[in-house]
């Protein structure tokens, strides 16, 4: 599913916050957003399902533009894995992934043994399956965000957004999410938009990026063309030295400290 | 492996189905036992007799006893408990917070004001017998209406700013309720035994105004369960499943306030039943709102018709404040399972 923004606008009351966002994700991409603090990435994620209204410009999933869907409609499509995922009550993990069929039941209908096998593959998937009886306060870090993706991929969404989904996790679970992500835009067809602080891990996964500044989209492009020296400079304010693989298209991108640079 | 898992999960489903049942029974034999208890002792096949109008020998008093003294007042305590355990319910997953209570958004001290207001002035606002319950209702609604305005930012509802708005509403209207009090002279005695909550002046005419609105609030609340559950995650999550989540709050709001203010104006104010039942209820069957609404429904009516009944049997000839009692009992208890539970995070 092709997921269009166009022109997109939203303020915090007078302070514009984002301002003419335009970009493409197609089926099967990895798009990632980047940027410093407070450059409006979660904004942006929020506005793509609705949960913020942008001001101007439209989304569109596959030509149709998301105000016209129902908030029910907007579940079925895209699934969301938010930052804070701080659940403090004691549901099972596959209570959780359950919930993901929400959009798809009725009010008072009870889930089925299809909504059980949708939530048991996606279960499969994220690898969460031997976790499905634990409580979801009990599991650690990494296997929670697991539990969430596979809620999110319970509701059979053709758009996945995520929010920093390796924050708080270690290198090795960072990577086991990443790869994850990988398998399910290249396998599953999904449309991916991924918000990353990770230069190097989202110049890895990603195929595409935008990289945001105060608001508005800096640059756009291959990983390789958008995290140049001068963007980043531009960007993050920081010098950084850049090795780049070409044969594996790998960016090592190594961040100098202002003390290093002024005694150079 | 893999199968047991799901099977697992429809024998949860199985064993919900079979606590309700259990929990139904209890309420029914609560129910009978509770009309069969007091100065008269009548057996509970009797009280079954004459509650569904079969021929037999016994006084003519105990039609009446049953009828018109005990009935009125076992179906008012029965209404009362089950109100405030799933107002305090919602409340609490609304609030996200385990001390949330049907009276967090002052909805209590607004119909102290309103009841001590009418008992101090003495109206009869042309309602008769009915100005204290009447006058209840009406500032119960008008804080929560009052509260939720303040809070209101737009077309949203932040929850801790409705929090706060409570509390402070809440706290203004204690004030005037003291000033009620301190100017009350021989009403005082009147407020006080008010603002303890209890039966003792149950009536038919109660039960009819207070059973469609507390039975059609539950009714609506039961139908959000989902929502409340989804909701408990937070809102970013609730909204990225689909769920309308100012709309879902606004209605559980006003239909645990309908409830809770009908509780009260006819039952003063009696705590603890909206704090703890639903929170024993999260640590015995857990926190799906599915299973948590109705169970909760069902002890907060199994507890406070006993409570009450220990109340009016106690002391005999007179009678405790069953708020006393709910307390003095109910918190032990409560202690009890927190202590017992053998989780380290969570409610």
């Amino acid at each position: 599913m092709k997921l269009k923004i166009r022109g997109v606008e939203f303020s915090y009351g007078s302070r514009k916050v984002l301002e003419n966002i335009t970009f493409e994700v197609s089926e099967g991409e990895i798009l990632g957003i980047l940027g410093p603090n407070g450059s409006g990435k979660t904004t942006l994620l929020r506005c793509i399902n609705r949960v913020l209204e942008a001001k101007k410009g439209s989304i569109l999933i596959d030509g149709t533009d998301i105000r016209k869907l129902s908030r029910k409609e907007i579940a079925k499509n895209i699934g969301v894995v938010p930052q804070d995922s701080a659940i403090h009550f004691p549901f099972t993990v596959f209570d959780i992934v359950l919930m993901g069929r929400t959009p798809h039941l009725g009010r008072l209908e009870q889930e089925g043994s299809e909504d059980i096998e949708t939530a048991k593959k996606a279960m499969e998937i994220t690898n969460t399956k031997h976790l499905a009886d634990r409580l979801i306060d009990e599991i650690s870090g990494g296997e929670k965000q697991r539990v969430i993706i596979a809620r999110a991929l319970a509701q059979e969404p053709k758009i996945l957004l995520l929010d920093e989904p390796t924050l708080h996790l270690d290198i090795n679970h960072q990577l086991e999410i990443l790869e994850l992500l990988r398998k399910l835009a290249i396998k599953n067809r999904l449309t991916i938009v991924l918000v990353s602080h990770d230069l190097n891990l989202a110049s890895r996964y990603c195929h595409r990026m935008i990289l945001l500044k105060t608001g508005k989209i800096h640059s756009a492009g291959k990983p390789q063309d958008v995290l140049t020296k001068d963007n980043i400079r531009d960007v993050f304010k920081i010098d950084v030295k850049i090795d780049y693989n070409e044969k594996a298209g790998i960016l090592n991108i190594i961040p100098l400290s202002p003390t290093v640079e002024s005694t150079s | 492996m893999e199968e047991d898992k799901t099977e697992k999960y429809i024998e949860i489903k199985r064993l919900r189905r079979a606590i309700l049942l259990s929990l139904m029974v209890g309420f029914i034999l609560s129910f009978i036992g509770a009309l069969s208890i007091g100065p008269a002792e009548i057996p509970m096949a009797t009280v079954f007799k004459i509650l569904f109008n079969f021929q037999g020998s016994w006084p003519e008093s105990y039609r009446i006893i049953v009828l018109e003294v005990r009935l009125p007042r076992v179906i008012l305590s029965a209404l009362v408990g089950s109100g405030l355990a799933v107002a305090g319910c919602a409340m609490q997953g609304l609030f996200r917070n385990p001390m949330a209570s049907p009276y967090i958004l002052g909805i209590s001290s607004g119909s102290a004001f309103g009841a001590s207001l009418a008992i101090v002035l003495g109206i009869g606002l042309g309602a008769g017998i009915f100005a204290v319950p009447f006058m209840a209702f009406v500032f119960a609604l008008l804080t929560v209406f009052l509260v939720y305005n303040i809070a209101k930012v737009g077309e949203r509802v932040p929850m801790e700013t409705l929090l706060l708005a409570g509390i402070a509403t809440g706290s203004f209207f204690w004030a005037q309720v003291s000033l009620m009090k301190y100017i009350a002279g021989e009403e005082l005695r009147s407020i006080v035994f008010w603002l303890m909550g209890g039966f003792w002046a149950s009536s038919w005419d109660k039960v009819i105004i207070a059973f469609p609105l507390i039975v059609l609030g539950m009714l609506v609340i039961l139908f959000f369960s989902r929502d409340l559950n989804i909701m408990l995650m937070g809102e970013e999550h609730a909204l990225s499943l689909g769920t309308d989540v100012e709309n879902v709050k606004k209605i559980v709001l006003v239909f645990a306030s309908l409830i809770t203010a009908a509780a009260v104006s006819v039952s003063g104010i009696i705590g603890f039943v909206g704090l703890i039942i639903p929170h024993t209820m999260r640590i015995v069957v857990g926190p799906d709102h599915r299973i948590l609404l109705p169970s909760s429904c069902l002890v907060g009516a199994i507890f406070l018709i006993w409570m009450d009944t220990l109340a009016r049997t106690a002391i005999q000839p007179t009678e405790l404040p069953v708020g006393i009692i709910t307390a003095s009992l109910g918190a032990p208890f409560f202690l009890y399972l927190l202590r017992k539970r053998r989780r380290t995070t969570g409610w």
